[in-house]
C-alpha cells in the first residue's frame, strides 16, 4: 500500500495555528499558540526550538489531534490532523515515553506494531529491526518496570519507528538519555534522515541541533519568531577572535588594534582576546610576531545557535 | 477520498436501518409471547407454572411475568434505535460535508503573498532535495 | 478489520492489567470466601438448602462482579490520561472510538475471568451438595454478565467526564435507582407532583437503565419458567442499551483534550 502512495511536497502543514486556554475566573484566556504557520517539508530534519513554555509541546499535540486548535487547520502529508488516517504515516515520541509497567519491551513494539497495521512475518521483521536499531534487543524480555529512563526511551523510539513512519515526530527525545545514547540517537536520525525519512524534532538542547538540523524553527511565547536554515538563522558576524599570551601589558599593540577597529580584551594572567575583522587577520599575526606576543587559538566569530536563539526569544 | 467516504455510507447507514428495524420488531406485541405465555427455557429443569407459589412472597417481584417490565426495554430499545439512526445521519451528513469541503481545497490562501512565498519556499527546498 | 485489532490490542492490554490488580485480587478472595461460607451458614434440609445457597451464590456473583465492573472500568481511561500511557497510542492511526471500546473490552474481559473463577466455585459446591449441576446456571449467569456489561459502560462513560471517585460513586448510585426503578417510579409517581416534577421523573425513569430485568436468580432458585420472547428480548435490551452507552462514552472521549 504504501509504495502506491504519493509522497507530497510538504510533510506538515499549519495554517495559522492558535490554542488558546480559558483562566480560571479571569476574562481574558492564555494563549498557549498564536497564529502559528509553518510547512515542513518532506525529507531531513526539522528542529523546532524554543524555551520551556513556548508552545512547542501544545503544537505537537494539536498536530497528533490531542487537542483540538482554537483557530487553524493543519495537515499531515495532505490529511487534515482531525481525519486518525492522517497519523498513518507519523511516528510520536513524546518527551518521556508511558507504557504499561508490567509488558516487557518486546511486548510494546509488538502492540505498536499491530496498531501501526502491521501483521505476520512484516511485524516480526520490523520488531526486530527496531529493537536493534536502539540497542535493546538483548533486553527485549526484560519487563518495564525494571528498566531504566533511558531503556524506556528507548522502548518508546522503536515504537515509534516500528510502523516504518515516513515522518517522525519528537518531543525533546534526548532527555533521557547518558551522553552515548544522544550520540547514538543522532547517528539514528543522521541514518533515518538520509533514508528519506522526515523528522520533526522539538529540543532546546541547541548544540544538538546544530549539528543535525536541516531546518529550524523557533518559538518564543507561542509565536514562530524564526525559521529557516541554521546558516539563515544565525548571524555570520564579520570577525575573528584571536587569543594570545604575553609577558606583560602592550599598549602599542592595544593602540594599533583598536586602530584597525578591533578590540582587546583581558583574559587572566598574561592572556588576552583580540577581536578583529576577519580581511586584517594577516596583518594581526605580524604584528603579533613583531611585539613578540605567543598566539593560541584563533576562532571564527560566527553566531552559534545558541547565540541566535538566546537572541531571539530575549 | 471523496468517493471512499461516499462507498462508505451504507456501511454506516446500514446497522442504524438494521437496528431501527430491530427495535421495531421488538415494538410490536410478539404473537409467541401472547399466544404461549408459559413457554419455559430451554435451561429450564422443572416446567412449572409461571406464578408458582412457594410461600415466601418472591413471585409478587417476578418481572417476566409483569408486561409494564416487557413494555419498558421496548421503549428504550426503540429510543436506542432511534439514537442510532439520529447519530448515523448526522454522522454521514459530517463526512459528506467534510469531503466536499477538502474535494477542491486550495490548501494555501493564494491571497496573501506573504504566505504563499513563504510556503512557496519551503516547498522549492523539498523538491530541490528530492532531485538532489 | 483493523479497528477490530485495535480493540483487540487495547483490550488484550486493559484484560492483563486488570488482571493484575490487587483490587481485583481482594475481591476474588473475598468472592470465593463468600461462596464457600454461604454453603456452611445453611444447615437446613437439602430442598432448603440448595435454594440458600443458589440465592446467596447468585448475589454474592452479582455484587462482586458488578464492583470489579465499575473499578476497573471507571480507573481505566483516566489511568491512562494521568499515567500519560495514551499518548503513544493514540498517536497511532487508532480512532477514539476504538480505544475505548478496546479499555471496555479489556475491563469485560476481566469481569469474565472474575466471573468464570465464581462460577466454577459455585459449580463445585452445587455438584458436592446436590450431586447435579442445575443447568438454568447457563442463562442465569450470561444474563448477570449483561447487566455488569451495561454497568461497566455506564461507568466508562461517566469516566470519560468525571473525576474517576465521583464516577464510582454515580457509577453505584445508578446501579441502586437501576435496581429499584420501578418501586422508585410508583413510589414517587404515587405522591402529588407538579407537571414539571412529573415530566422530569417520566424522563429520568425511561433514561434509567432497568437492572431487574437481568435478574434471574429467582428463576433458578424457585425452578421458575421464563418465557424465551422475554429472554431474548432482555437480551436485546442489554446489548442496545450498552451500545449506546458506549456511543455516548465515545463522542464524549472524542471531544475530550488530551
Amino acid at each position: 500500500m504504501k509504495g502506491n502512495q504519493t509522497m507530497p511536497n510538504t510533510a506538515i502543514r499549519i495554517q495559522q495555528f492558535t490554542k488558546e486556554y480559558p483562566v480560571p475566573r479571569q476574562k481574558e484566556k492564555r494563549v498557549a499558540v498564536s497564529n502559528l504557520t509553518l510547512a515542513v517539508p518532506t525529507g531531513g530534519l526539522f528542529g523546532f526550538l524554543g524555551p520551556n513554555g513556548a508552545g512547542k509541546t501544545t503544537t505537537i499535540k494539536m498536530l497528533l489531534g490531542f487537542l483540538p486548535p482554537t483557530v487553524g487547520e493543519a495537515w499531515l502529508f495532505d490529511r487534515p490532523v482531525g481525519d486518525d488516517r492522517a497519523r498513518q504515516r507519523v511516528g510520536y515520541l513524546p518527551e518521556q515515553p508511558y507504557f504499561p509497567k508490567f509488558l516487557s519491551a518486546l511486548e510494546v513494539v509488538k502492540a505498536h506494531a499491530g496498531l501501526s497495521g502491521l501483521a505476520g512475518n512484516r511485524a516480526k521483521e520490523r520488531i526486530e529491526l527496531c529493537l536493534r536499531q536502539v540497542n535493546m534487543w538483548d533486553n527485549r524480555h526484560m519487563i518495564l518496570s525494571k528498566c531504566s529512563k533511558g531503556m524506556t526511551q528507548r522502548v518508546g523510539l522503536a515504537s515509534a519507528l516500528v510502523g516504518d513512519p515516513d515522518l517522525l515526530i519528537m518531543d525533546e527525545p534526548s532527555s533521557g538519555l547518558d551522553p552515548l545514547g544522544r550520540k547514538e540517537l543522532r547517528e539514528l536520525l543522521t541514518a533515518l534522515k538520509n533514508d528519506g525519512k522526515t523528522i520533526f524534532l522539538s529540543s532546546h538542547l541547541l548544540s544538538e541541533m546544530e549539528s543535525v538540523c536541516d531546518r529550524v524553527g523557533v518559538m518564543a511565547r507561542g509565536k514562530l519568531v524564526a525559521c529557516g536554515t541554521p546558516a539563515e538563522i544565525t548571524r555570520a558576524g564579520d570577525g575573528v577572535r584571536v587569543q594570545i599570551e604575553q609577558a606583560e601589558r602592550d599598549e602599542v599593540l592595544n593602540t594599533q588594534i583598536a586602530d584597525w577597529g578591533g578590540s582587546v580584551e583581558a583574559a587572566g594572567e598574561g592572556s588576552a582576546y583580540l577581536r578583529v575583522p576577519s580581511a586584517l587577520v594577516y596583518k594581526v599575526m605580524g604584528l603579533l610576531e613583531t611585539r613578540r606576543a605567543r598566539l593560541v587559538a584563533v576562532t571564527s566569530q560566527r553566531e552559534t545557535l545558541e547565540d541566535a536563539f538566546l537572541r531571539l526569544v530575549s | 477520498m471523496k468517493q471512499t467516504n461516499q462507498n462508505r455510507a451504507p456501511w454506516i447507514l446500514l446497522p442504524c436501518v438494521l437496528l431501527t428495524l430491530g427495535g421495531v420488531t421488538l415494538l410490536a406485541p410478539h404473537p409467541a409471547a401472547q399466544a404461549a405465555p408459559t413457554q419455559v427455557a430451554p435451561a429450564q429443569t422443572a416446567a412449572k407454572p409461571a406464578a408458582y407459589d412457594d410461600g415466601d412472597g418472591d413471585e409478587l417481584l417476578e418481572h417476566w411475568d409483569s408486561p409494564r417490565y416487557g413494555a419498558e426495554e421496548r421503549i428504550q430499545i426503540g429510543g436506542a434505535a432511534a439514537g442510532f439512526l439520529l447519530l448515523g445521519v448526522v454522522v454521514w451528513g459530517k463526512r459528506s460535508r467534510r469531503t466536499a469541503a477538502y474535494a477542491g481545497l486550495t490548501l494555501v490562501d493564494v491571497s496573501d503573498p506573504v504566505k504563499t512565498e513563504f510556503l512557496k519556499s519551503e516547498q522549492s527546498v523539498a523538491e530541490e532535495r528530492k532531485a538532489a | 478489520m483493523q479497528a477490530l485489532r485495535n480493540i483487540g490490542i487495547i483490550g488484550r492490554i486493559t484484560m492483563l492489567e486488570g488482571a493484575r490488580k490487587q483490587v481485583f485480587h481482594v475481591l476474588m478472595l473475598f468472592a470465593v470466601f463468600l461462596i464457600f461460607g454461604s454453603a456452611s451458614l445453611a444447615k437446613f434440609d437439602q430442598h432448603v438448602q440448595m435454594k440458600m445457597l443458589n440465592d446467596l451464590c447468585l448475589f454474592c456473583v452479582f455484587l462482586v462482579s458488578s464492583i470489579v465492573a465499575i473499578t476497573i472500568t471507571v480507573t481505566g481511561v483516566p489511568g491512562e490520561m494521568e499515567q500519560k500511557t495514551v499518548y503513544p497510542v493514540i498517536a497511532k492511526p487508532v480512532a477514539r472510538w476504538q480505544f475505548i471500546c478496546g479499555k471496555y473490552a479489556g475491563a469485560m474481559g476481566t469481569v469474565a475471568i472474575g466471573m468464570a473463577i465464581m462460577a466454577a466455585t459455585f459449580t463445585f459446591l452445587q455438584l458436592s451438595y446436590a450431586g447435579h449441576l442445575d443447568t438454568a446456571m447457563f442463562y442465569v449467569l450470561p444474563f448477570l454478565y449483561l447487566e455488569t456489561a451495561i454497568l461497566a459502560a455506564l461507568a466508562l462513560w461517566l469516566s470519560t467526564w468525571a473525576s474517576w471517585p465521583l464516577a464510582w460513586f454515580l457509577s453505584v448510585l445508578l446501579c441502586l435507582l437501576g435496581n429499584l426503578k420501578f418501586p422508585l417510579y410508583d413510589s414517587l409517581m404515587s405522591r402529588p407532583q407538579s407537571g414539571f416534577n412529573r415530566v422530569a421523573i417520566t424522563t429520568l425513569y425511561h433514561l434509567l437503565p432497568n437492572l431487574e430485568s437481568f435478574n434471574f436468580k429467582d428463576a433458578m432458585v424457585h425452578h421458575l419458567a421464563v418465557p424465551n420472547a422475554y429472554l431474548w428480548q432482555t437480551a436485546a435490551y442489554g446489548l442496545f442499551y450498552t451500545a449506546a452507552l458506549l456511543t455516548l462514552a465515545s463522542l464524549t472521549f472524542a471531544r475530550k483534550e488530551l
